[in-house]
């Protein structure tokens, strides 16, 4: 009877040790081992040198990680690996004669699958490792976002049980690329507007309009949502992806046959479940909202103590940005000291966060309260590229990143944008003499107006320009507005600030004539 | 009946049976290789170019418009590199010395066939770059399948174009310009088509020559 009883843990034992032994052989053996140097070399190539090259601050150094690139770099040969250690039995006949094993086919795969895993995972930590350590060591400022180094980190696993079951379901020796290639094309396709929806398609974990942004984090807390749901969608994919390899199995009985359903079933739940999530998400500013697992808490402004600097008018930035400051203080001063005390001008500068799905390239800006505060957004830590007219027949161009380290560069695309936004407001630009005075202190602030009757500056072949924030169009060269804006940005500056002190108010009444402005 | 015509009937015997034994075994090569199911799979691939193609994928001006006739471009040249993979082991070697012909043609017969089935997938609708780029792009990245095999064998032959892929995938994002990067490069430059060919022609020796690497590792 004692037999009997010590019968069940015994074969238990037995199978967890042969588990344990089988799991050894194949972390020694695995595929996947061979492909770590190249995984790591491609995430060295693609992710790591674009991200060391983003500025040291934690949620723009991980914007390629929160945009997925990691996955890129790993899911192809994770899941071509997995393929082939998955088709394994089915490539070399054997499939039968294992089969008839004391060893249940399932918990012998999942072994396999399991020691291909860990390779792959192992090589993910490593490779997050070196930029999280590389970028540790330069005194990062702002936030570190894990959410989206997690996600990374299951999406390599969803994808290892997906192509380890695709090369079971298929063992043939096209199945591993095909997989290998599949996965390439569904991460590119899911980066850009074909699956570029803001709802079920930000499940992708590629998806750029899941990405929060550069400065995820920093003004609000970073929005967990979506990489929640994308965890629940991945580790139901997961799951699911093994239970189905685990219903294919004969050798396990009903009770495996059952328990590999139960698996399957789950898994699915799970992944429906994160596609009903998604369903429901709203991309914000601050990122993406989902009601279902949003905390209120997540709402709150972060609570820092902004640094200011600025003499006529003080601009503050968060300290994230703190080494952005001077800069930005040199190339707003201009404008500053033309409308300072003035009814109705800034009587600060605040930093806010830049809409980094919306439409705006640089700055946006508005004049917000009484006394007024220019909220000011600055596309800091962005990715790509950009190009300026420099002068007659000359252009320049430069990293998004690096432009913000160039003081001419600050000036060129946060002056024009900001500076009509504030004239605007205070002057207003219904009248034409409301236009003049504006193109006239928009001259006097260093702003360059284009002429719009001249052709494009730039000889053919140079650099496409696309710059539209920075060009501010100006009146039609000897008009009435062209001349009284002249007259008007050639008085010296104290006379300008006192004419205005004086007529403001009749100015932006419409009372006011171009023959009156001086 | 003389014997001059017995001997003249014989070798006509001998001459014919031979044909028929080299078409055999060219077959029998091809099945080895499980080209059938290879061309199969091409075919599939041209189909979902020209659906691409109709669903706006290669339309705008992003740089999804040539990163995903690459990938589909990838997808033919894996199953090429994967096909020079021996079932047999060193047990082929060992038999005739008509096997690096038979792995040239067959080679080369693939090649030409993915390239007809892809701008096959091209008719009815507009590829960026259009044939010859997507010839170019092709041939190099089947002489990067076909290198890789010679170096990790036909199995995981896929690693190199799929690697080589990613890499082109990154380069088209980022605005690269070099030839190394052909499928970057307009399809009429010198360097880039020069570039790919070499590669093609190294690949297609050394598949011939060496034949890939036979390994017993998983």
């Amino acid at each position: 009877m004692t037999a009997v009883l010590d019968r069940p843990l015994a074969t238990a034992g037995v199978i967890r040790l042969t588990v344990g032994r089988l799991l050894r052989l194949e972390l020694r053996r695995n595929a996947m081992m061979l492909l770590v140097p190249l995984v790591i070399a491609m995430f060295w190539f693609d992710t790591y040198r674009s991200s060391m090259e983003l500025p040291a601050i934690w949620p723009t150094r991980l914007l390629y990680v929160q945009q997925g690139r990691p996955l890129v770099d790993f899911a192809p040969f994770v899941a071509g690996a997995a393929a082939w250690t998955g088709s394994r039995d089915g490539r070399r006949g054997t499939a039968e004669q294992v089969a008839t094993t004391p060893l249940p086919r399932w918990a012998a795969r999942l072994s396999s699958w399991a020691a291909l895993a860990i390779w792959a995972l192992g090589g993910y930590v490593v490779c997050m490792g070196l930029l999280l350590g590389a970028t540790a060591a330069q005194s990062p400022t702002g936030p570190l976002p894990w959410w989206p180094v997690l996600v990374g980190a299951l999406g390599v696993l969803a994808f290892s049980a997906l192509g380890f079951t695709a090369g079971v379901v298929f063992p043939s020796r096209f199945a591993v690329p095909l997989v290998a290639i599949g996965v390439l094309l569904i991460l590119v396709l899911t980066q850009y507007p074909i699956t570029h929806n803001a709802t079920y398609g930000l499940l992708a974990p590629t998806n750029l309009m899941g990405s929060a942004g550069p400065q995820a984090g920093v003004f609000s807390p970073f929005l967990p949502d979506l990489s929640i749901t994308q965890l629940v969608f991945l580790a139901g994919l997961t799951v699911f992806a093994l239970g189905a390899m685990g219903l294919r199995e004969r050798g396990g009985g009903a009770l495996a046959t059952g328990f590999a359903a139960i698996v399957t079933v789950v898994g699915l739940a799970a992944t429906g479940y994160g596609v009903k999530l998604a369903g429901t998400a709203q991309v914000t500013a601050n990122g993406v909202v989902i009601s279902a697992v949003h905390a209120a808490s997540d709402d709150s402004p972060v609570t820092t103590s902004p640094v200011c600097q600025g003499s006529a008018v003080q601009v503050c930035v968060s300290p994230v940005y703190r080494s952005y400051l001077p800069d930005l203080d040199a190339a707003l001063q201009s404008l500053l000291t033309e409308v300072a005390g003035l009814p109705g001008a800034p009587t600060k500068v605040e930093q806010v966060v830049f809409p980094y799905h919306g439409d705006a390239v640089y700055t946006v800006s508005s004049l917000q309260g009484s006394p007024a505060v220019l909220d000011l957004g600055l596309n800091i830590g962005a990715d790509g590229s950009t190009c300026f007219v420099t002068g007659p027949k000359s252009s320049t161009c430069s990293s998004v990143s690096d432009l913000w380290k160039n003081a001419s560069l600050v000036k060129t695309v946060v002056l024009p944008h900001t500076a009509q936004t504030v004239l605007d407001s205070l002057v207003g630009d219904r009248t034409e003499a409301q236009q003049a005075v504006v193109d006239g202190m928009l001259t006097a602030a260093g702003v360059t107006l284009t002429d719009p009757t001249a052709q494009s500056q730039l000889p053919p072949g140079a650099p496409r320009v696309f710059n539209p924030e920075v060009q501010v169009m100006g009146p039609t060269p000897g008009s009435a507005v062209a001349v009284a804006a002249t007259r008007f940005a050639a008085l010296p500056q104290s006379e300008r600030y006192a004419w205005l002190s004086k007529h403001l108010s009749a100015l932006s009444a419409g009372q006011i004539s171009t023959a009156d402005v001086p | 009946m003389s014997s001059s015509t017995l001997n003249e009937r014989s070798a006509l015997r001998d001459r014919a049976q031979k044909r028929g034994l080299g078409a055999r075994l060219t077959w029998l090569h091809l099945v080895s290789r499980q080209v059938p199911a290879a061309l199969a799979i091409m075919a599939g691939l041209a189909v979902v170019l020209n659906i691409g193609a109709r669903l706006n994928w290669y339309s705008g001006d992003g740089a999804l418009v040539q990163q995903v006739p690459v990938l589909l471009e990838a997808g033919a040249v894996v199953v090429i590199a994967v096909s020079t993979r021996s079932p047999f082991g060193e047990v082929e070697l060992a038999n005739g010395r008509l096997l690096p012909g038979l792995r040239l043609g067959t080679v080369l017969a693939l090649t030409a066939a993915a390239i007809g089935l892809m701008a096959a997938g091209m008719i009815g609708v507009h590829l960026p770059d259009g044939g010859a780029a997507l010839a170019r792009n092709m041939a190099g990245m089947t002489g990067i399948g076909l290198i890789t095999a010679t170096i990790l064998g036909g199995a995981m032959a896929w690693v190199g174009p799929v690697a080589y892929a990613a890499i082109t995938e990154y380069a088209l994002s980022a605005s690269w310009q070099s030839p190394l990067i052909w499928a970057a490069r307009p399809p009429h430059d010198g360097g880039a088509v020069l570039c790919a060919a070499a590669v093609f022609v190294v690949g297609v020796v050394l598949i011939a020559v060496r034949g890939p690497r036979n390994t017993v590792r998983e």
